[in-house]
């Protein structure tokens, strides 16, 4: 019946119950009329095994096609959980080893850059030592010379350790990401499980990503020069303004609003608009800092 | 200088570094680290003498506004000067801290002029 393939089970099963009414409503007159010959008996017994086959067949046709169905709800189960257990599951676990990653790498680079500082403190204790026992102009001269270099490299080594926070905010994006994953994941378990009737006696038992603490992450963390932002928290804070417009997202900041002077060059040479690291921790942050320390003091006075 | 004892909350050991490094830069010595806000207050409890908080918004258990809002409460550690340090920029967010009692906040990422900045803006008042 290829014809009524396509007719769908709900018009099967409507055209069965019809069927089965005009079968009851059949046999009732037959069964009250106790005077009628067995020639009519027996022809309205054919007319009703007849209507019985087709009902048969319709019915055989209808439980097929729910069959199908069944099987193509369990397959797409089977394939929403091997997503859920295979990809989401790795996914979070590869995001969670990102972060590992990074933050034992950061500790190692901050293990580096305290040794370097340790070491600098030590050299200018040496040459302290080397000038309070051996006097003379020259060697001072050249010690001095020799502590601002050393002087140097120690601020180099703090602004390696200030770079670092950089761990801190991937970390909390990366948390974000495996939130969301997370999310997802339990989305389609509730999908799947809604789904769980129409398993054929082969389900396996779920995984599910181990649960993270949303409090624990700011997703919208951004690792970018937060000199402008700050200088609007500044102004909050000092006038209890709360009227003072802080931008929602830190891009919203528009790049002449930042009040490191160098950032227009340093952007102009960057592809990436929202990233200024170089003004993050550019050399002249301490005025700018300064003349936002004026505002802090005037207000907080 | 005023003899500081700092209690440095927040759940990432990279930032808990950070922060100490910046403090004893600063010229600060003495340094206690916490990994959220429960831990902090039974450090407060249990440590003497610490009398400046600085703390991150964002950690599991116990967050930095609940902690600052525990701080304020008790009536032993209740004019603890508190510095919040946090990536959270939004202004809601801000007004809220500032509600709870904050006596300032930074965004991350800091350099050690905005720390230096801030903590001497609350002890000059």
């Amino acid at each position: 019946m290829p014809e009524e393939k396509n007719r769908g089970v709900i018009t099967l099963i409507e055209e069965l119950i019809s069927d089965l009414n005009s079968l009851v409503s059949e046999i009732e007159p037959i069964i009250e009329q106790q005077n009628s010959d067995v020639s009519t008996v027996k022809n309205h017994i054919d007319f009703l095994l007849k209507k019985m086959t087709n009902v048969t067949s319709k019915t055989t046709l209808t439980y097929n096609l729910i069959q199908s169905v069944i099987n193509s709800i369990h397959s797409s189960r089977k394939e929403l959980k091997q997503s859920v257990d295979g990809l989401l599951k790795k996914t979070g676990v590869q995001l969670q080893k990102i972060t590992t990653t990074t933050e034992e790498a950061t500790n190692k680079i901050l293990d580096v850059a305290e040794k370097l500082d340790s070491e600098q403190n030590l050299i200018i204790q040496l040459l302290d030592e080397i000038k309070t026992t051996t006097k003379s102009d020259v060697l001072d001269e050249k010690v001095e010379e020799i502590k601002k270099k050393v002087y140097t490299n120690q601020d180099s080594a703090f602004t390696i350790i200030d770079y670092l926070q950089f761990q801190d905010i991937t970390a909390q994006q990366i948390s974000g990401a495996y939130s969301l994953l997370s999310d997802t994941e339990r989305t389609l378990l509730y999908v799947s499980n809604l789904l769980k009737e129409f398993d054929l006696g082969d389900s396996t038992p779920e995984f599910t990503l181990p649960e993270i603490d949303k409090n624990a992450f700011n997703a919208d963390a951004l690792f970018n020069d937060k000199a402008g932002i700050q200088n609007l928290i500044d102004d909050l804070f000092e006038t209890g303004d709360t009227s003072i417009d802080i931008p929602t997202q830190e891009h919203e900041l528009k790049l002449k609003d930042l009040p490191t002077t160098h950032s227009n060059e340093v952007k102009q040479d960057s592809n990436d608009d929202d990233f200024d690291i170089d003004a993050l921790f550019n050399n002249n942050a301490k005025e700018e800092e300064k003349t936002n320390q004026d505002e802090i003091d005037k207000l907080f006075s | 200088m005023a003899s500081l004892k700092f209690l440095v909350v927040d759940d990432s050991p990279t930032m808990r570094r950070i922060v100490f490094n910046t403090l004893k830069r600063l010229g600060y010595v003495e340094i206690e680290e916490a990994e959220q806000g429960a831990e902090a207050l039974d450090k407060l409890k249990t440590i003497p003498g610490i009398n400046f908080v600085v703390t991150d918004w964002n950690m599991p258990v116990m967050d930095g506004l609940t902690l600052v809002q525990e701080i304020r409460k008790s009536a032993e550690f209740s004019k603890i000067p508190i510095l919040m340090v946090t990536t959270r920029s939004v202004k809601d967010d801000i007004i809220e801290a500032m509600k709870a009692g904050v006596n300032n906040y930074i965004v991350k990422p800091f350099t050690p002029e905005v720390l230096k900045a801030k903590i001497d803006a609350i002890l000059s008042k």
